[in-house]
């Protein structure tokens, strides 16, 4: 479980640059979960994830990980970091190893694992980010884009943590990349049962893909959150605090209010289509 | 006018008696001729060439087959080089790649200064520029203290200052959030619309692709579609099966048809889908 209790964050507090980042943030976030974290740039959602592993600490208010306060003055970082990945965005700017292997193998070796368990480790999270063995021995910089961002995520991946966090996975990626990078989501999901995963995304049709519960940020505080149907059901004010609302929602919503009797959580062009044949009926299948 | 004939082009590594090591086909014999005055996507996932074939159209790769022509000056002789670069401007994805200068209207007018203009005409260039990108009040700020929106309208401006017919915009929204490519984006309609430059945006987002007169698709370095954005993107299987999306209103479209639900074609925009639905439902709702 992963707890924040009325946070707040004043950056450079006392000067004439001094600025609100976070207000009263209460969020609860239970193991083996997939939360997205979305708002427009400046919302927040970076200050708030570099939080959750002790980057910055809270000008007041607590951030909790399984029982343990990790904004408590003595806390041990080193264990915090370990618990928490962070990848950050654009994580591929940061491989600087010779070989893949290496590059994945920093994290186990600075933890101070034997070998063994480092080569283990590496070669765990290469398949979970589908890396093919073949890669490990090249150097990072042969690598396609998407594929070094996979090579960065399996480093942190690694140090195998309880929570981890990206920020912004697809950002730049084409369509398949994208598509690579969420399934890779997805697959951890469904291997690390108890590991809580948070991400940050401009897009809220990889939210409605890959996670099951949405934080919305907006200006420091936290506009919404709960379940995807939940939160995609405020179609209009997603839009007013300057997200891109996908097409699909958007249409159900403009349908709804013309009179249709659409359900409320349709945020998928499969789920959609459904409906609306339900709807009709009278179509035939082909 | 950019006219690409039989257009090939390879990464060669050589050793050093030039023998070929290594040989990587990129464009594989296209042919396109983008008009003047018009505002061309051009799609493809990453390594689908597209971005390779943009470097062609101001000489920043020379083909390895085939010849390009901008304004009828073939890209390949020596001497045409300056005029083409002159007449083909183009802006690449992270704009704080190509920013030089530490103030805003310094960064606009260092082309101008490179050509040789004089000071009177590059003052007048700066805030036509500025104001056509809607800078101009951040004439005199830090490009570094910009959003990234901001940086790219800036980008936009430096290459306008030298007054090129046409416009490569290689991925410009890539790193952007959506405030962001939507600013870039509006901009470089207006640009097309108002000032009549000749517009090629390289992307892979399909909602900017909407927005264009023509929509070309390529992969593994040829061209797969070639037609206006409506034509184009009905191929919806095709065009997800080399690692694209359409628009997701097209797919729904797609998807009704595929349950005996037709909707008409050419659906792209969400008000477009909503008539066809409404009226199509019209009958059964409680309105």
């Amino acid at each position: 479980m992963l707890k924040a209790e009325n946070v707040n964050y004043v950056y450079q507090a006392g000067s004439p640059f001094e600025k609100q980042a976070l207000s009263d943030i209460n969020i609860e976030i239970p193991n083996g979960s997939i939360t997205a974290l979305i708002g427009h740039t400046g919302s927040g959602k970076s200050t708030l994830i570099q939080h959750f592993n002790a980057l910055v600490k809270p000008t007041s208010g607590k951030i909790i990980i399984d029982d343990i306060d990790i904004t408590a003055p003595k806390t041990d970082l080193k264990l915090i970091r370990r618990k928490v990945g962070l990848v950050f965005q654009y994580p591929e700017h940061q491989l600087f190893e010779e070989t893949v292997y290496k590059d994945i193998a920093f994290g186990p070796v600075n933890m101070g694992l034997d070998r063994e368990e480092t080569d283990k480790r590496v070669r765990q999270s290469a398949y979970l980010v589908g890396l093919k063995e073949k890669y490990l021995e090249r150097s990072p910089f042969e690598l396609s884009g998407g594929q070094k961002r996979r090579a960065a995520i399996a480093g942190v991946l690694a140090m195998d943590p309880d929570v981890l966090i990206l920020d912004e996975p697809t950002a730049g990626l084409d369509p398949k990349g994208r598509d690579g990078i969420l399934n890779i989501i997805r697959t951890l999901h469904k291997k690390k049962k108890d590991m809580i995963i948070i991400f940050v995304s401009h897009s809220m049709e990889d939210v409605a893909k890959t996670a099951d519960n949405v934080i919305v940020m907006n200006e420091g505080h936290i506009e919404l959150q709960g379940t995807v149907p939940q939160v995609f059901a405020h179609a209009e004010r997603l839009r007013e605090i300057g997200l891109n609302v996908p097409q699909i929602t958007l249409l159900t919503d403009r349908l709804r209010k013309a009179g249709c009797p659409l359900p409320e959580d349709i945020y998928t062009v499969e789920n959609a289509a459904k409906a609306i044949s339900s709807l009709i009926g009278g179509g035939t299948r082909v | 006018m950019i006219k690409a004939e039989k257009l090939s082009f390879a990464y060669r590594e050589e050793d050093i008696e030039h023998n070929t090591v290594k040989e990587e086909i990129v464009l594989k014999e296209l042919d396109v001729t983008i008009e003047k005055g018009s505002f061309t996507a051009i799609l493809g996932h990453n390594g689908s060439g597209k971005s390779t074939l943009a470097k062609h159209f101001n000489v920043i790769l020379l083909p390895t087959g085939g010849r390009v022509y901008v304004n009828g000056m073939d890209t390949a002789v020596k001497e045409n080089i300056f005029n083409i670069r002159q007449s083909a401007g183009m802006v690449f994805q992270n704009p704080d790649n190509q920013m030089v200068a530490a103030v805003v209207e310094d960064e606009v007018a260092f082309a101008p200064e490179n050509l040789g203009i004089e000071s009177g005409e590059i003052r007048r260039r700066v805030d036509e520029c500025l104001k056509i990108v809607n800078m101009e009040k951040y004439a005199r700020s830090a490009p570094s203290r910009l959003s990234g929106g901001q940086k790219q309208r800036v980008a936009i401006a430096s290459v306008l200052a030298m007054k090129p017919e046409i416009l490569i915009l290689d991925e410009p929204t890539a790193m952007l959030d959506p405030k962001g490519r939507s600013e870039v984006i509006s901009t470089i309609k207006k640009l097309n619309k108002d000032n009549g430059i000749t517009v090629i945006l390289i992307t892979h987002y399909m909602d900017e692709a909407v927005s264009a007169d023509r929509a070309v698709v390529m992969d593994d370095g040829k061209i797969i579609f070639d037609g206006t954005p409506k034509e184009v993107f009905q191929n919806v299987e095709q065009i997800k099966s080399v690692g694209l999306d359409v628009p997701q209103v097209t797919e729904l479209a797609y998807e009704l048809k595929k349950l005996g639900i037709d909707i008409g074609g050419e659906i792209l925009t969400v008000d477009e889908c909503f008539e066809a639905l409404n009226s199509l439902l019209g009958g059964g709702a409680d309105a």
